[in-house]
């Protein structure tokens, strides 16, 4: 790894302190207008057509969860990923065809066809390495792939697809 | 075949040369295109493998859209700047309280960013801090940007201007007021890093770029190798194909010869007329042709596998060996060997000489011998018959000389009684003496006559000139005659004669005059060679053979000389030394006789005892004749009316003892000197007979004869009685189709004359039986009483 040692504790370091600050403001500031909590925030938006479902972490959480370990091109070393099977997020909404549209925070937008999910493919994960994930950690949602189970999760096409920082989900 | 392979290789070697050699560097060449053909396939598998991991390396990209990620590093750090911007303006609005509020409200130039409150700014401003955070994370962490973003050259500008970043975190994860006072501070290190931040993306985005630059070149450099290293294994396999196709052009070719070479050796072989056997080392037969299996009666196949051997031997002194096949490969170690002679053993048993030409070959490694035999046997008889021959030339040579030795011994014998006797006569004048000498002179003579006619009968029986006529006669009466005829002799020697044996004989079929002929030689034998003894002779009838046993006790012979004693001129020790006359052809002419009427003669005998003769003839019983003419048989002095005579006759001499003859018994005689002479007497006078000489000059006896019967004259009919020295059957018949009616051999007796005068019809009469040998034994024998009285 060409990350020289001087500088690798630096993230950990910060991340910490953010998540100290999260904490902190969450405590010390004054409820949002929307009176929301970070627990409580919205995560996700689902648009089926004219319907809009928002899901915080608790509603994801109660849902059946997969787990897989795998290695990203993103990341340094093995990462446990938590979270909901894409094809039975799908199926739960009654979406059997058609295109969907992921987009992230920094609008980064993707369109995949629904039958291109496989069971065995992506999951929403909600979790990395048994914590929920941040913003500045790819969160809160990464459409991830067990890229190591298989060759065919590791094309451009599948990579392009691993959207991170995901917070909307369009039926199309 | 392979026996000829040797000269054959000699023979088409000029032809088979150029071909040869250009198959060799043919193979040569192959062997090293063959090299190249391994070589270019290790190198196009090489490169294969090689485009298989590149094509790989395409196919699951490992990497990400890299160019995207870092321009979005910088979209998302403009969108920061842009953020704080903004949450700048929100403050300025914030700080003249509502005019710029209000203001800003209504009159906003379309941006939403410039109405926002400062709170929503200040979040919209953390948002994008966090992604940028993210998006520095993402970059620091992923190996995958190392090389592009930590390259030397880069000079850890990554590094740092993360490392700027983070140093954020704490003042926007702050309070709002915090944030708010720091908006400007963060907006200018945002605007001081900016230009560094630029440079860094353009360089790594460089580097990328020459990432992938290299990546493509490596795959294009593989492909041209592979392209060439193909090319070169197309050019090689070509190279191959071609002259794979000259060697196999070539190869037909010689293929072509061999076959043509082949055939014609094989036609040699099946139709050569000797015989051909091929030899393996150890001398057995591998191979032969047709001429072979004539030769020796055998089938090819069977012949196939048998040792020499069996088929070929030699013959030496201690009988025929084997020949073995060890023997006949020593004798061609040093080259071909022709010439010998040998003798080949037919399957069916015959022996044929032939003879042996061979040379040893190599086939297939192994040494072979090829032999070459010849039926010699046409060769060999002829060369036998020559041989024989010349024995022949050589023993009748010695025959010749043996006879001349012997007839002039026997002839001066008699001769000298004859002219001694004359001698005496002629200064005696004693008329009781000059009787004695006339009886010396008659005996000398007669023996003489013998001689001739003994010869004679030789010569005819070898000339196979022996007629056998057979007719019932009495055998009883013909071996009594022959005793009575040999009686006086027996007694002159103190011998008795006698016959033996129980009961007669009877009639039987057989020729009784050779018999008697041959009977009389073996007792007169038997009486000249025993004195104080005895002679018997026992007939024996053994069903149709007939065996008569001439016993003697006479000096006998030993068994060697009994076993020459029936060969011609062959007069043994004892007849010489108890000086008994003969010419050694008597037992000859015997056997010989005996043999022509399908019997034989055999002889047993003990030197000082005594020999048995024993004549074995086929004589089966016979009815004896109606009416047998038993008066003419008897012979006795013939009382004959004078008659007027012709004698035709050459020799002054023999004239004048005829006409002497005739005349005392009171005939009339005209004389002819020749045929001619004899033609115009008859023409003239009329005679009772002619007496006709056969060989004469001017005109023979067959013309003469000839020229009187067809003549007009008056002797057209008359008697003619060929009077000759030539004797023989041949002869007699000849005369008596010239038209002469009775043949007398010479020389003429004054008995004989005075029976044919006396018998002047005897065409059928025993005249005509007057063929010389017999007629003239008779008279030698009978010197006994009846006609010595009547001749004197």
């Amino acid at each position: 790894m060409p990350l020289s040692p001087a500088l690798s504790p630096l993230p950990f370091l910060r991340h910490i302190l953010a998540t100290l600050f999260l904490g902190l403001s969450a405590l010390l500031a004054a409820l949002p207008p929307n009176g929301a909590t970070a627990q409580d925030a919205p995560l996700l938006r689902l648009t089926l057509g004219d319907e809009v479902i928002t899901y915080d972490l608790a509603a994801l959480q109660d849902m059946p969860a997969t787990v897989f370990e795998t290695t990203t091109i993103w990341t340094e070393g093995v990462q446990a990923f938590r979270g909901i099977r894409m094809t039975d997020f799908l199926a739960r909404h009654g979406i059997e065809g058609g295109v969907v549209q992921l987009i992230a925070a920094n609008d980064y937008a993707i369109e995949i066809p629904v039958d291109s999910f496989r069971p065995d493919g992506a999951i929403l994960a909600y979790e990395r390495n048994g914590r929920p994930m941040t913003l500045r950690s790819k969160g809160p949602l990464w459409l991830v792939y067990p890229y190591d189970s298989s060759s065919d999760f590791r094309s451009e096409v599948i990579y392009s697809n691993s959207i991170w920082q995901l917070d909307r989900i369009i039926v199309k | 075949m392979a026996p000829r392979g040797a000269s054959k290789e000699t023979q088409s070697g000029t032809g088979s040369e150029a071909p040869r050699a250009s198959l060799d560097a043919g193979v040569l060449r192959l062997a090293v295109l063959a090299g190249i053909t391994a070589l270019c396939l290790v190198v196009i598998v090489y490169l294969l493998t090689e485009v298989r991991q590149k094509l790989d390396e395409l196919a699951s990209s490992p990497a990400d859209n890299m160019q995207w990620s870092l321009a979005q590093l910088e979209v998302e750090y403009l969108k920061l700047q842009d953020a704080t911007s903004r949450a700048r303006l929100a403050k300025l609005t914030r700080e003249p309280q509502d005019l710029t509020a209000r203001g800003a409200g209504p009159g906003g130039s379309g941006d939403q960013g410039e109405t926002q409150p400062l709170p929503s700014a200040l979040r919209e401003l953390r948002r994008r801090y966090d992604i940028l955070y993210a998006r520095f994370e993402t970059l620091g962490t992923a190996s995958l940007y190392n090389r592009a973003l930590r390259h030397p050259a880069q000079g850890g500008t990554f590094d740092r201007i993360r490392t700027e970043v983070y140093a954020l975190a704490p003042l926007i994860d702050g309070s709002d007021p915090a944030l708010t006072e720091a908006l400007a501070v963060l907006d200018v290190r945002l605007e001081d890093m900016r230009p560094d931040l630029r440079r860094m993306l353009s360089m790594a985005n460089l580097r990328l770029v020459a990432q992938s630059d290299t990546a493509r070149l490596d795959v294009q450099s593989v492909l041209k190798g592979l392209a060439a290293a193909s090319l070169v294994l197309l050019g090689a396999l070509t190279a191959m194909v071609v002259l794979f196709r000259s060697l196999a052009r070539v190869s037909q070719k010689r293929l072509e010869q061999k076959r043509v070479a082949s055939a014609r050796l094989e036609t040699i072989f099946s139709t050569s007329r000797d015989a051909i056997l091929m030899l393996d080392s150890r001398g057995k037969i591998i191979d032969t042709n047709r001429a072979a299996a004539e030769m020796f009666a055998i089938s090819p196949e069977r012949v196939i596998g048998q040792p020499v051997g069996r088929l070929l031997r030699r013959d030496g002194t201690d009988g025929s060996t084997a020949i073995s096949g060890r023997a006949l490969f020593d004798a061609c170690a040093v080259g071909p060997r022709t010439g010998y002679r040998l003798i080949a053993r037919r399957c069916d048993g015959h022996r044929i000489p032939v003879e042996l030409s061979m040379d040893s070959s190599d086939s297939q490694g192994a040494p072979i011998l090829v032999c070459v035999i010849r039926d010699i046997s046409h060769q060999v008889a002829a060369d036998a018959e020559l041989k024989a021959s010349r024995d022949k030339a050589l023993a009748a040579e010695r025959a010749k000389a043996r006879f001349l030795g012997v007839i002039s011994h026997e002839m001066r014998t008699p001769l000298n009684g004859i002219l001694g006797a004359i001698d005496l006569m002629a200064e005696n004048d004693d008329p009781a003496e000059g009787r004695r000498f006339l009886e010396v002179v008659r005996g000398s003579a007669q023996t003489l006559l013998q001689l001739v006619n003994d010869v004679l009968d030789i010569t005819q029986i070898e000339g196979g000139d022996v007629a056998i006529r057979r007719a019932p006669f009495d055998l009883d009466a013909l071996i009594d005659d022959i005793l009575a005829s040999e009686m006086p002799r027996a007694r002159a020697q103190d011998n008795r004669l006698a016959r033996i044996g129980a009961g007669a004989t009877g009639w039987v079929l057989g020729d009784a005059t050779r018999l008697r002929q041959v009977l009389l030689n073996l007792v007169s034998n038997a009486v000249k060679f025993t004195r104080f003894g005895s002679i018997s002779v026992e007939p024996r009838q053994q069903g149709d053979r007939m065996e008569i046993l001439v016993r003697d006790t006479g000096i006998g012979m030993t068994m060697e000389e009994a076993g020459r004693v029936f060969d011609d001129f062959v007069r043994l020790d004892g007849a010489i030394r108890h000086q008994i006359q003969g010419t050694g052809l008597g037992l000859g002419i015997a056997r010989q006789l005996a043999r022509a009427m399908g019997g034989d003669i055999e002889v047993a005998s003990a030197p000082g005892k005594g020999s048995v003769f024993t004549l074995s003839l086929p004589l089966p019983a016979a009815s004896p004749p109606v009416e047998p003419p038993a008066p003419n048989t008897e012979p006795g002095p013939v009382q004959v009316s004078p008659q007027r005579i012709l004698l035709v006759e050459d020799n002054a001499t023999n004239r004048f003892v005829a006409r002497r003859l005739l005349e005392r018994d009171g005939h009339r005689v005209t004389e002819a000197a020749d045929g001619r002479e004899g033609v115009a007497a008859a023409a003239e006078t009329a005679f009772d007979i002619i007496l006709m000489d056969v060989s004469m000059p001017v005109m023979d006896g067959f013309e003469a004869a000839a020229a009187i019967r067809a003549g007009p004259g008056p002797n057209r009919s008359t008697r003619i009685v060929a009077l000759t020295a030539h004797v023989g059957e041949e002869v007699t018949e000849r005369l008596r189709a010239a038209g002469l009616d009775d043949v007398v051999a010479k020389p003429i007796r004054a008995r004989v004359i005075r029976r044919l005068l006396a018998d002047p019809d005897g065409v059928r009469g025993p005249s005509r039986r007057l063929t010389p040998p017999q007629e003239a034994l008779g008279p030698v024998r009978r010197m006994g009483p009846p006609d010595d009285s009547s001749e004197g």
